[in-house]
């Protein structure tokens, strides 16, 4: 029980420490999602410590997760009327940014010859991840590396999103939310509050639309592969 | 201290509301997140006026600021795929890269050009379906 609590107040004191060091060495790799887990990952090998009893320990911040997608209608509600005005546009730009992240997973994964499990575990990478880990199970894939690639585009996308931004100067709050929201889903999303509420409802409505036209499009498409002779 | 106590409150309610998201979803057997169903039920409650914003609004922005703290245990599991710094990991990392920026880019893109479009002369250019 001691040790559980340990692993939480290890973890909230280390981000908050990451935040300090973050605002005097603003750049990327001194952001808390990159220097916590750092710090983190160095203390458990040190110490021995195997990732199962952390997350055990942990497990109370996981849940935390649930709960902010919950407070999330909140943004939600405040915005709706910003959102419901340019449903047409959103639903538009993420049906063609879902399917292209589907196609080129599948193309990528083919080209590479990485085989068949790859190919189907890689569709649902843009989903948020409990409802990715379904979606990986119902179409054949192998959810654990599902879940790894999820997470691995997280990442990309939060820090690839300031230079597109900048590159193809984007700039409408609708379009920087639904880049985050596709692309890096609640992390994203977290991302997107940091730049404005607009941003960050965008992002959360986003993440919640791209599930939904992913699973439209793996359902479409993984036929075609379990034909493929890979 | 007062202040605190409401945002614990306040916090108090969103749990609440997580807790029912969940146990629906138990019920429902169906392959959506227990959250997603408390957000949906929050944002109608907020809606139809039974809950009131400022009842649920100062937690909600303490928790969605510090939203970064409760992936980090999620991304600590990283340690567990040390295989990933190999040849495989790269061309993982390439794909996810490559295919990350694309879809990005396409979606700022589409949208962008719809909000240019918007408001410019080039109206006429869209189908009536993006006004």
């Amino acid at each position: 029980m001691v040790t559980k609590i340990f692993y939480v107040i290890i973890t909230v004191l280390f981000y908050f420490f990451a935040k300090k060091v973050n605002r005097k060495k603003p750049g990327l790799l001194f952001s808390p999602i990159i220097l916590t887990p750092v710090m983190l990952i160095v203390l458990l090998l040190i110490m021995d410590i195997p990732y199962k009893e952390y997350a055990n320990g942990t497990y109370p911040l996981n849940e935390l997760l649930d709960v902010v997608t919950v407070a999330l209608a909140i943004p939600l509600y405040r915005n709706w009327s910003f959102l419901a005005k340019n449903w047409r546009v959103i639903v538009c730009s993420l049906a063609a940014g879902s399917l292209i992240a589907v196609v080129s997973g599948i193309l990528c994964t083919y080209l590479l010859a990485m085989g068949k499990d790859y190919m189907l575990s890689i569709i649902p990478r843009i989903v948020t991840i409990p409802i990715a880990v379904s979606l990986s199970e119902s179409i054949g894939g192998t959810p654990a590396i599902t879940v790894l690639f999820s997470m691995l585009t997280c990442f990309v996308g939060v820090f690839i999103g300031p230079a597109i931004m900048k590159h193809f100067s984007i700039k409408h709050p609708l379009s920087i939310g639904m880049m985050y929201g596709l692309g890096a889903q609640a992390l994203g999303t977290a991302k997107a509050f940091q730049i404005g509420e607009k941003e960050g409802t965008t992002s959360s409505v986003s993440y919640i639309l791209t599930a939904i036209l992913t699973v439209i499009w793996a359902l479409i498409l993984t036929p075609f592969i379990h034909t493929l002779n890979v | 201290m007062k202040k605190g106590l409401m945002i614990l409150f306040q916090i108090g309610v969103i749990i609440v509301f997580t807790w029912i998201g969940k146990y629906i979803a138990s019920l429902l057997h169906v392959p959506i997140p227990g959250s997603i169903i408390g957000m949906i039920l929050l944002f109608f409650g907020l809606h139809s006026g039974l809950i009131k914003l400022n009842w649920v609004q100062a937690g909600a922005a303490l928790i969605i600021s510090e939203m970064m703290l409760f992936f980090i245990p999620a991304v600590v599991g990283f340690m567990q795929y040390s295989w990933i710094f190999g040849i495989k990991g790269l061309s993982i990392l390439f794909i996810v890269v490559s295919g990350t920026a694309l879809m990005m880019i396409a979606t700022g893109v589409i949208s962008e050009r719809i909000q240019e479009r918007k408001g410019g002369e080039v109206r006429r250019w869209l189908p009536r379906f993006f006004m």
